[in-house]
């Protein structure tokens, strides 16, 4: 690269690059003794890249039309298996480190002192999750399809102008071309740049923190660099084991129901939801009332923003006190619970199971405060 | 095994190396934290 740009004249930009870069990462400091939680952040950025490659390649055979989207992908299923798992595995993949990313500030109570980073971390989450769902509904399967039906008529519910806010999501009173268009154009063109954006913004958030003056530091670069680069090798690994080995991910990555084409006259009798947003789904499925099942589901979502405001002891999990912990524990856990009910074939002992982990998951948050509050009177 | 897979054995091989490699150099920089004489 030097010698190319030597040759070209151009020495002078790659001193000037390279030299700011080392000088930033040699004197940017770090803690001495971060958890191994701390890499996921890089593993998160090598994923983003890894589904904006894999995306733009998919876009060059991807046809955004309700005649020709499903074929399009299935003809990219042959011709391009590669692209085609590397994307849909990537994004599986980031979802996972996306909650032990969370799981982690939760865990080290990160959300107190950096308040800023953490709230756009939550908006960053959110765009994440419209990104996974649209890039579903592209596919434009049996099941997307179905998926879309429910999610874009969900406002519906909504007394006053919840018609006029379905159609206007739909483009149409019915789910068709309009939607489908939206869709694409918010997948591939307003959300990646969105989420770009919000992740310059995080990092910056993040350089910008100072750190305690007890802390002791050393430089990022090689300490925590390496440590990253491990990381974000061992990703690779996973990634690469996942697209040549397992590109269906035992239908958690990609759905086998999914890969028929879209039928509007006949309802699946079973909806497999994306496994990261499951909860929600469960969220839907369980709740009686259409209204509040979407009321439900948005708070879920919002819960994290509000997190530190209703936590008030900022010690990290291990160090609070006991009931604070057990409550908190008791969130995460329904969470999960609820995911993976929603995943499986809906009975009536799994929506009374969901009910009930939705319940517990209202007592956990409600507690939290009184917890904190009262460990620190 | 399809060609699909035998290029997949491939390149989990090279990753292999890489991840070894990465493992071993991430290795060299914690031995100089382990030891409290010598600050970075």
């Amino acid at each position: 690269m030097r010698g190319i740009l030597a040759r070209l004249g151009l020495l002078w930009l790659w001193d000037v690059i390279w030299g700011r870069a080392r000088h930033y990462l040699t004197h940017y400091r770090v803690p001495a003794k971060l958890g191994v939680l701390y890499v996921l952040g890089a593993c998160l950025l090598l994923l983003l890249g890894l589904l904006i490659l894999s995306g733009v390649f998919l876009a060059f055979g991807y046809v955004p039309s309700v005649d020709g989207a499903f074929d399009s992908v299935t003809v990219l299923n042959q011709n391009a298996p590669f692209v085609r798992a590397l994307h849909s595995s990537s994004a599986s993949v980031f979802f996972l480190c996306c909650y032990a990313h969370m799981v982690k500030g939760i865990w080290y109570g990160s959300y107190h002192a950096k308040q800023g980073v953490w709230s756009l971390g939550v908006f960053l989450w959110w765009l994440f999750m419209m990104q996974g769902f649209l890039g579903f509904v592209l596919t434009w399967g049996k099941i997307s399809y179905w998926s879309a039906q429910v999610v874009l008529d969900a406002p519906s519910a909504l007394p006053w102008f919840g018609n006029a806010l379905s159609t206007i999501l739909k483009g149409a009173p019915t789910l068709s071309q309009s939607a489908l268009s939206r869709a694409h154009i918010a997948h591939v063109l307003i959300l990646p740049f969105s989420v770009c954006t919000l992740v310059c913004l995080h990092l910056a958030a993040i350089h910008m923190q100072p750190l305690p003056q007890s802390t002791k530091t050393v430089p990022f670069h090689p300490y925590q660099s390496t440590k990253d680069l491990l990381a974000c090798s061992i990703c690779l690994f996973v990634i690469a084991f996942l697209v040549f080995f397992l590109p269906e991910g035992f239908g958690l990555i990609i759905d086998p129901d999914n890969q028929a084409p879209p039928d509007a006259t006949q309802t699946p009798a079973h909806m497999r939801p994306l496994w990261y947003l499951a909860p929600f789904y469960g969220v839907l499925l369980a709740v009686p009332n259409k209204v509040l099942g979407l009321f439900g589901a948005l708070m879920m979502a919002c819960a994290p923003l509000v997190l530190p405001h209703i936590d008030k002891d900022p010690r990290p999990m291990h160090a609070k006190s006991p009931l604070a912990f057990a409550l908190i524990f008791l969130v995460g856990v329904s969470f999960v619970g609820l995911g993976i009910l929603a995943m499986l074939k809906t009975t009536v002992a799994h929506i009374l199971a969901m009910r009930v982990l939705i319940l517990l998951m209202c007592v956990g948050f409600v507690g939290i405060l009184p917890a904190t509050l009262w460990r620190r009177t | 095994m399809s060609p699909y897979h035998k290029l997949g054995v491939l390149v989990l091989l090279v990753l292999g190396v890489f991840v070894w490699l990465c493992y071993l150099l991430y290795m060299h920089y914690q031995k100089d934290l382990q030891d409290p004489d010598t600050p970075p």
